[in-house]
């Protein structure tokens, strides 16, 4: 009881503060909405951003991943990290974009850059499937903190339910500024979390110190320290690591809200001091990495069905009611705030690129993009509902596929040249290895046992997109200059790329 | 080639079309956190435990995550010295 009445107040109070602070002072239009009005500073695009580095599903997906494997699960330390140099480069060009030609989406993007509103139609339809699978990931873990707080008695798919209105409730309040203040009450409450956690971690384990720890998880597991972990799966060895962690952060700016949150920024200066932070923040991963393991010895017989909830459980088992009722709480606010931000995406691009297109009058309507906002989380309940998988499988196949529309980003601000229907083929190449187990391990077969099979399809898929970028007709100057404004580099660019046009067309 | 004598503009972006960008060589740094986190991995997870009983793997990305943000503020600080954060 205790824990329910902590957990709820702790959401309420924080949803309704956030949505207080946001409201002030401002008149909510759809670029107000769903882009924050472009204003965001160092600090709040900050939280934001963090916001996607500390999801529900992440923590739990990373408590997991150590819980079950040990070493594999550390991952989770440079996914954050090595998206930031990626940001450094990349997320300034977005913002800068989406400022300068008035682009609210990922698809007006695209429309814009090709001067082709089939390809950012395309690319709306895409990264919504990608953004309802990605939500799956965020409201499984929400119910299964709703689960941890109300208890097992009812069943799983209420809480799926429950989770998905908060969203909408969530959502409709204030969109993307609310979301941005609460992501900061979020965050702070969530790193004090973990650390109360940590610091009575060894004594729930039931040895003396943090190092105990480490002894007693070597001394039950001798291979928990190194890949491929426990149990030693070839799919978790080293050809794993590094393949997912190469393909984790070019697919981390291919997710639609990506460009949601870099069109909230300021400015490129905002975007760029704020990636030296963001790493930073993943050393809070370090907490999450010693509570699993303290886990595997507190719960050495938890099934593995249960994996995903083990830092739950764990919590839940050993710590007195009001840090349960505190984490619960912590942990709904954590899975909201992502959540919030994919639904405020996926409405916008649906509205923007899809409904816009069909009947023009609604593409800057803010009552077509809430009546989205319900439509698709109501997808997401439901596809959560009727089907669950362990996060983390969940999560790589979802980057996986993803990771297939990182060709189309990263060349549309790197090559003249590239055409829509050359992404196009690339991407749908690449989407299919992917998503057809077939085509995936026959594929597979040419690379080392364990490489991760969004890698393969990214090379093919890239190869196809120049390929065919070369054969069909170059966007317009005007659109062009969307993605690569004034002279900038094109002058050794378009050098070595004449040259390579020439080279390719004699070959051909 | 840029010489370094040359006139440094203070910002690229108002430089006009006449003038070729400055090379942004420092940017190289942000290859570092790939290889620290990726191409290292082989020989890291071969060293298994230091400290007693601490997965080196851990230790290795730890530091791996300060030494990525150490070169994202070189290369922010190099910018910001040459005028350069708003360039795209």
């Amino acid at each position: 009881m205790v824990v329910a009445i902590i957990g709820v107040i702790l959401v309420v109070g924080s949803v309704a503060g956030g949505a207080f602070l946001a409201s002030r002072g401002t008149k909510v239009d759809v670029q107000e909405w769903s882009v924050g009005g472009r204003r965001f500073g160092t600090w709040l695009f900050w939280f934001l951003l963090a916001g996607e580095t500390f999801t529900a599903s992440a923590l739990l997906g990373s408590s997991q991943a150590i819980f079950s494997g040990g070493a594999p699960g550390f991952f989770v330390l440079g996914t954050v990290a090595l998206a930031a140099p990626v940001g450094y480069f990349l997320v300034p060009r977005i913002q800068r974009a989406g400022k300068v030609n008035g682009l609210t989406t990922m698809g007006d993007f695209f429309s814009a850059r090709f001067n082709a509103r089939w390809f950012g139609g395309l690319i709306t339809v895409f990264g919504i499937i990608a953004l309802l699978l990605y939500t799956r990931v965020q409201l499984t873990g929400l119910s299964l903190i709703l689960e941890t707080l109300f208890g097992t008695a009812i069943p799983s798919m209420a809480y799926v339910f429950a989770g998905g209105f908060l969203v909408v409730v969530f959502v409709f309040i204030g969109g993307m500024r609310s979301a941005a203040f609460v992501a900061v009450v979020k965050d702070i409450l969530l790193v004090l979390m973990l650390l109360i956690v940590a610091v009575g971690a060894a004594h729930a384990a039931g040895v003396d110190s943090v190092a105990g720890i480490f002894d007693e998880v070597r001394n039950m597991h001798p291979d928990a320290g190194t890949l491929p972990g426990i149990g030693g799966h070839a799919s978790m060895n080293e050809w794993w690591w590094m393949s997912f962690l190469l393909l984790t952060p070019l697919g981390a700016f291919a997710l639609p809200h990506a460009f949601q949150v870099a069109y909230t920024a300021r400015n490129s200066a905002a975007v760029r001091k704020n990636q030296i932070i963001q790493p930073l923040y993943s050393l809070f991963y370090v907490l999450i990495a010693v509570i699993a393991l303290a886990a595997i010895l507190a719960l050495p017989n938890l099934p593995a069905k249960q994996a995903n909830g083990s830092l739950l459980i764990f919590v839940a088992s050993n710590y007195p009611e009001w840090v349960v009722g505190l984490l619960a709480g912590c942990g709904v606010i954590v899975a909201l705030v992502p959540t919030a931000v994919i639904m405020i995406t996926a409405s916008s691009m649906f509205t923007s690129n899809v409904l816009g297109e069909i009947k023009p009058s609604l593409k800057r309507s803010l009552g077509a993009t809430r009546v989205s906002v319900i439509v698709f989380t109501l997808l997401g309940v439901l596809i959560t509902a009727f089907n669950s998988e362990a996060l983390l499988s969940i999560m790589t196949g979802v980057y996986s596929a993803v990771g297939q529309l990182a060709p189309a980003l990263f060349l549309s601000f790197l090559w003249r040249r590239t055409t829509a229907v050359g992404l196009t083929v690339g991407a749908v190449a690449g989407g299919a290895i992917v998503l057809v187990p077939a085509l995936g391990s026959a594929v597979l077969t040419a690379f080392p046992a364990g490489t991760v099979v969004g890698l393969p399809a990214l090379v093919i898929n890239l190869l196809l997109a120049i390929v065919v970028s070369l054969l069909t007709k170059r966007p317009p100057v005007g659109a062009i200059a969307v993605g690569m404004p004034e002279i900038s580099t094109a002058g050794v660019d378009a050098d070595a790329e004449a040259a390579a046009s020439l080279q390719s067309a004699k070959s051909l | 080639m840029t010489h370094s004598d040359e006139p440094r503009p203070q910002s690229s972006i108002q430089a006009g079309p006449s003038v070729r960008p400055r090379p942004r060589r420092h940017w190289w740094l942000l290859v570092i956190p790939y290889l620290w986190c990726i191409a290292a991995i082989p020989a890291v997870n071969r060293v298994g435990y230091v400290f007693g009983n601490v997965p080196f793997l851990l230790v290795w990305m730890i530091i791996g995550v300060i030494v990525t943000s150490g070169c994202i503020s070189a290369v922010y600080f190099v910018d910001r010295r040459n005028g350069d954060l708003e360039r795209i």
